[in-house]
């Protein structure tokens, strides 16, 4: 193993230890709590999820998370809690409304202009 | 013509998101105005709670900003605006000391130790106020250290029209 990839190994393993927190005993629990950490925006730190942040609030609401799932809450119940307090933003995924439809259709609405742009160009080019 | 579109459709893309770069971030749009003030289970470290309305003031020893608006809530507290702090993520003894060297304009001090009742309160950082109006209901939420002016424009006013119903 060289240099590089032995430093690569040992950061993995130093941002996980980042992550020692009090997880919940049920595993299946946990793993709903780690996929609402991937739908949470972390609101101190610019475009980083709950999961991946090692910011003091976010640390604080991965515990509220926790807390509530260790209470029976809904998903949906969880999220709305975070909506309420912090807005949309704080949810990673935007939901569809009229003012962020530009925001879901503007990228496949791109892809579907490049594509017809570029067979309109190749047809060209052989015809 | 042609040929070079491709590089002015890459240029204008690059400009776009240079100038995006490089503006400041907006604040953030959502306050928690019009929610109920959730449940606060915290132990009183001084004083007592008032009844509402009041100001909820959520500070900690080791935030700067919160030493900046120290002596404007020491001013709204002497006209009668009754002022209750959260200390935030800080020990008792922290809390205490700077109590000792700062002074203390609180009517009541609630202790936060985790960081909990900040979330339930939606707080992205401390200094954060909020007006708690009769009801319990929050009618103000600032983000960010209080100034002279804000405390003048959008926080008195509040005190001033309750006092007159």
């Amino acid at each position: 193993m060289n240099k590089v990839s032995i430093f690569l190994v040992s950061m993995f393993f130093l941002a996980s230890a980042a992550w020692a927190e009090t997880t919940l005993p049920d595993a299946a629990q946990e793993a709903r709590a780690q996929s609402l950490f991937h739908l949470l925006r972390c609101v101190v730190c610019e475009g980083q999820a709950l999961a991946e942040s090692r910011a003091e609030l976010a640390g604080e609401m991965r515990t509220v998370v926790r807390e509530f799932i260790a209470q029976g809450q809904s998903d949906e119940a969880i999220l709305s809690y975070f909506r309420q307090r912090y807005g949309d933003e704080v949810i990673t995924k935007p939901p569809l409304r009229a003012d962020t439809y530009a925001l879901w259709l503007a990228p496949p609405a791109l892809i579907l202009v490049a594509l017809a742009g570029l067979i309109f160009y190749r047809q060209r080019r052989s015809g | 013509m042609m040929r070079f579109l491709p590089v002015l459709v890459f240029a204008c893309l690059a400009c776009g998101l240079a100038l995006a770069l490089l503006k400041p971030a907006p604040e953030p749009e959502h306050r928690m105005e019009g929610n109920a003030l959730p449940a606060l289970d915290l132990p009183v470290l001084t004083g007592e709670m008032p009844q509402p309305p009041y100001l909820l003031n959520l500070f900690a020893s080791w935030c700067a900003p919160c030493l900046a608006e120290h002596p404007y809530l020491a001013k709204v507290a002497a006209l009668g605006v009754p002022v209750v702090g959260i200390g935030w993520k800080d020990s008792a003894e922290n809390l205490n000391a700077w109590f000792a060297q700062h002074g203390n304009p609180y009517r009541a001090v609630l202790h936060d130790e985790q960081g909990r009742a900040g979330v339930d309160l939606g707080i992205r950082g401390v200094p954060e106020s909020y007006v708690i109006g009769k009801d319990n209901k929050i009618l103000y939420h600032q983000m960010g250290p209080l100034t002279p002016e804000i405390l003048a424009d959008e926080i008195l006013p509040f005190f001033v029209e309750q006092k007159n119903e």
